[in-house]
């Protein structure tokens, strides 16, 4: 590591130690009886941990989660790909893309329930609708945004399409790529637990809303402080994913 | 020795060793934009010619048509008597902007073109390694284009397009993007390599001391629409030293009378 690295991470520290020393301060105020401080949530977090429930309830959530996510990066790349690489089905789907993501889809949820019940497949699809747009999108942007001196170079040195596609274009649009994947993830996360707070308490979700009805606000936030870090240590996965898999130069973008 | 300059029409006589011949090119862009009107020209085997224009005068366009990837509005380019539909292994292009793969280290950027063509790998690479040596980045093979210096980017983009061995070279305003003292550093070692390679250089720039200093040939461009004004061939010893030639009331003059002529419109 270098010494800019050491800073950079003294930064981050910094960082988080204000965030929760802010939290601290505002528990103690306290700004609301319904805010914990972070040594109250802290403590209801271990105790959560220590009698299993806490990881009884990710292990519930973490499959609508995953499956979800997993089914949006792999649909949503492709589609993004295919439309970015081809201009006959660009019209066809950037449109629809377009409005879901501008729409408000947690109001979609109800109508999905009638459509499809309470269970799993509905709560995996909520994940898929929140998290597929943006990846789309961003895949799409990706493959359009390839340099046109980088195409040029691969068309006058003899490249053939599908050789440009793999070794031009998808190295190219893989850092926008997985930004969206980001993005989606992160999204996706949300769409499980709107999932599971409006369509049929589980997991995380069941957590949330149980001792929130029993105002045990420590707990409750320990339930979403949960989710928070389980979502923070995927993204910091998908990068390192991204760095090993695409990025050998260790370029920053 | 002293310079001269002189001054010709295009003549199709001309021609024994043409490597690359434009036809009658026209090229109009949407809007409609007469890019270029009917330019009649011979690149000659062996020899570094320049286009040479004011901006908008097409100039990276007709190259770009020669390299095949823009396909004129009328006309043909003849390419080893061979007319011209599309790339083809015969030229090279170097980039105005290096057009490197960021994600790709020196020796991969320069066997880059043969990677395209299925050589394998340890072949491609013996190539690169020898053209890594011909323009002087040995040592900096398993570097990454982003750290590298601008002036060595270019010497990427360049060994890149030596390395698949065509004939002609098109080159887009290779400098442009490098300051003034790698430029002239790098217009030596292209003087060298014109020498030593005895290939078919075309050279695109804007710059009116550049065209004078390493061309064979100048072909000047007007603008809008862009034809082929005059062709200016300067006469002058290699054997002199860069520094002589830039002092020479022969380079010196061709370099003012080129700039006379496209005075009027630049303004």
């Amino acid at each position: 590591m270098s010494r800019l690295d050491y800073r950079s991470a003294a930064l981050r520290v910094a960082s988080f130690g204000i965030v929760l020393a802010a939290w601290e301060y505002a528990g103690r105020m306290p700004v609301s009886i319904a805010f914990p401080s972070l040594f109250d949530t802290a403590r209801a977090a271990a105790q959560m941990v220590s009698d299993g429930s806490l990881i009884r309830a990710l292990g519930i959530t973490i499959v609508p989660m995953a499956i979800g996510v997993a089914i949006s990066a792999l649909a949503g790349v492709l589609l993004g790909l295919a439309t970015g690489l081809s201009r006959r089905t660009e019209w066809l789907g950037i449109p629809l893309f377009l409005v879901l993501q501008a729409a408000p889809l947690a109001a979609l949820i109800p109508m999905l329930v009638l459509a499809y019940g309470v269970g799993l497949a509905t709560k995996v699809l909520v994940v898929c609708i929140m998290a597929v747009p943006v990846i789309v999108l961003n895949s799409y942007k990706a493959v359009r945004h390839t340099p046109v001196s980088l195409l040029e170079m691969g068309r006058s040195f003899l490249g053939s399409r599908t050789q440009v596609i793999f070794k031009i274009i998808l190295p190219a649009a893989s850092p926008v790529i997985f930004a969206g994947l980001r993005l989606g993830a992160a999204a996706g996360f949300v769409g499980a637990i709107l999932a599971e707070l409006l369509i049929s308490p589980t997991g995380i979700g069941d957590l949330i809303t149980y001792h929130q009805s029993i105002a045990e606000y420590p707990q409750m936030y320990a339930a979403i402080v949960s989710v928070i870090v389980l979502s923070a240590l995927f993204l910091e996965l998908l990068d390192w994913l991204e760095f090993t898999l695409f990025r050998p130069e260790g370029r920053a973008t | 020795m002293t310079m001269q300059a002189t001054t010709q029409n295009e003549t199709p006589t001309a021609t024994a060793a043409a490597a690359v011949s434009v036809r009658g090119v026209s090229m109009v862009y949407p809007g409609p934009v007469q890019a270029l009107q009917d330019v009649d020209l011979e690149f000659q085997a062996g020899k570094l010619t320049t286009l040479l224009g004011p901006s908008g005068c097409g100039k990276t366009t007709l190259l770009k048509i020669i390299a095949g990837l823009i396909r004129p509005a009328s006309g043909t380019v003849l390419v080893n008597s061979r007319p011209v539909d599309g790339p083809g292994p015969e030229r090279a292009f170097v980039f105005q902007d290096f057009a490197l793969l960021p994600w790709a280290n020196v020796i991969r950027n320069v066997a880059f073109g043969l990677e395209l063509r299925g050589v394998p790998t340890a072949e491609r690479e013996a190539v690169a390694e020898q053209y890594i040596a011909e323009i002087g980045l040995v040592g900096f093979e398993r570097k990454y284009p982003h750290e590298l210096s601008i002036g060595m980017r270019q010497r990427v983009g360049l060994a890149r397009a030596l390395a698949v061995k065509a004939d002609v070279l098109l080159l887009d305003e290779p400098f442009s993007a490098i300051d003034e003292q790698t430029r002239r550093k790098f217009q030596e070692d292209l003087l060298r390599l014109v020498a030593m390679e005895r290939r078919t250089f075309v050279f695109v720039t804007h710059s009116i001391e550049e065209a004078v200093y390493l061309s064979d040939r100048i072909a000047l461009l007007s603008p809008r629409p862009g034809r082929v004004w005059k062709i200016i061939e300067p006469r002058m010893s290699r054997t002199l030293s860069p520094d002589q030639i830039r002092r020479e009331p022969g380079y010196l003059d061709t370099v003012e009378a080129i700039w006379q002529s496209l005075k009027d419109y630049v303004e």
